[in-house]
């Protein structure tokens, strides 16, 4: 295993326990526990790995196959704190979540299909099409969580949009990565990992300083408007979005239009 | 380059993309949902300019004055009433800006939304934008007409009114059996 693999190794499980830390003296496990759970498996996963790395060997199949295996878990893992943080700022604003949520969802879904349709599926490549799906999707789900705060105007903390940003930013740059692996395969290998190892260090390092500013009190309760409200607003205002639309053609496809 | 590498590379930079966007300053610039409601005030800032609207683009006044003035005013004065016109038509975007945002706010802070209903507001909200740039394209071309000003300003007004009423009423329903019910409009 090359001596810059080592180093970064190193680094990350510095950076890992300090954010770990961090966070527990925050007490952040109990409104973020999948976030610290994602931390924890990373810092387990490294000394399994390299255990299996020294005794059997960086190229050899047990080796491969524990990586990709671990890896599994933690991008479910890290599946799981991508929801957890959609939730925490969308689950205020019940109505919309219970559309974003299933939006997402089927969002999500297409972008794994989409890259599992166009990854490769021999034998060496299905897991690696696998995680680049995956992968694809988390930040498909990120960007569109984004989009849904944006058009509502939810406000999301900064710290917490640092979180997402971070993510998200992983999620694309590990896709892409895994789609040039599947091209060049060994060669690449090893360029892989150090690509893999210096993005995830990026993501620590913005993770911990958003973690480091997060303050739970920042969020303020919302109080929301009775149900009539949208019921009788919403049809009204799109009838009159209609009739704008169409005030709109008829000045577009009139021919009489006057000189100023 | 093979297929995956390309079609992941615009994929990618099409997430990217979005990302930045939706992330921007911009976005963080706009108030957030809960101000939105706390200040809502609807009513359309420049539909109460009509009048003079009617008085500057009085096309007898613009025959009158091209009867009387030289080629060189005649385009100065016809170029300034487009000037106008164009502004008018800016503000009453801003003034529909202001009511679809009001109505997303309403819709965020609604227990229960119906994805039919959000779907066609975003969908008609998406084509208002794009055919207010037509309508923006034919009048700076110099086809405008007090008319379709009119009917528009007219238009987002009485949408301002609906929804201040519907939020007035929402209000009062939320306070209680007790509550005043003189802000109806």
């Amino acid at each position: 295993m090359a001596e810059t693999v080592k180093v970064l190794w190193g680094l990350t499980i510095a950076l890992e326990l300090a954010v770990l830390l961090l966070m527990a003296r925050k007490k952040q496990y109990r409104d973020f526990p999948a976030i610290f759970v994602y931390l924890l498996s990373n810092l387990i996963q490294v000394p399994v790995v390299y255990a299996v790395y020294f005794f059997k060997g960086f190229t050899s199949w047990p080796a491969l196959w524990v990586g990709w295996v671990s890896q599994a878990v933690i991008v479910t893992v890290r599946w799981l704190a991508v929801c957890e943080l959609c939730r925490n700022v969308l689950g205020q604003f019940q109505g919309i979540w219970a559309l974003t949520w299933r939006v997402l969802a089927v969002l999500g879904s297409l972008a794994l299909l989409v890259a599992l349709a166009l990854g490769r599926h021999d034998f060496v490549r299905l897991i690696s099409t696998f995680d680049l799906g995956l992968e694809l999707s988390m930040a498909t789900v990120l960007v569109g969580f984004f989009l849904f705060a944006r058009y509502y105007r939810v406000e999301v903390q900064h710290s917490l949009r640092s979180i997402g940003i971070a993510f998200c930013l992983y999620s694309i740059f590990r896709a892409f990565n895994d789609s040039v692996l599947q091209t060049f395969l060994r060669n690449y290998s090893n360029t892989w990992n150090v690509v893999d190892e210096v993005t995830y260090i990026a993501t620590l390092t913005l993770l911990g300083s958003a973690v480091y500013v997060l303050r739970s009190a920042d969020v303020r309760k919302v109080v929301l408007l009775p149900r009539t409200a949208y019921a009788e607003l919403a049809p009204q205002v799109n009838e009159r979005l209609k009739a704008l639309n169409e005030r709109l053609n008829r000045l577009l496809n009139s021919k009489e239009a006057g000189k100023v | 380059m093979n297929l995956l590498l390309i079609g992941m590379g615009v994929l990618v930079a099409g997430v990217l993309g979005l990302l930045l966007w939706s992330t921007g300053r911009k976005a963080s610039e706009r108030g957030p949902v809960r101000d939105e409601i706390e200040n809502l005030c609807l009513a359309g800032r420049h539909v109460v300019n009509l009048p003079q609207i009617r008085r500057a683009l009085e096309p007898g006044d613009f025959e009158y004055l091209s009867e009387r003035s030289d080629a060189k005013m005649v385009r100065k004065i016809r170029k300034e009433r487009r000037r106008i016109a164009m502004k008018y038509l800016e503000g009453l975007r801003e003034d529909f800006e202001r009511l679809v945002d009001a109505a997303q706010a309403v819709a965020a802070l609604s227990p229960e939304v119906e994805a039919k209903e959000e779907w066609k507001r975003f969908r008609l909200s998406v084509e208002f934008r794009i055919k207010y740039r037509l309508v923006w394209a034919k009048f700076a071309l110099g086809a405008p007409t007090f008319h379709g000003l009119e009917g528009i300003a007219l238009m987002v007004s009485s949408l301002a009114l609906d929804l201040e009423r519907a939020v007035t009423n929402a209000a009062v329903t939320a306070m209680g059996p007790g509550a005043p019910r003189s802000a109806q409009g």
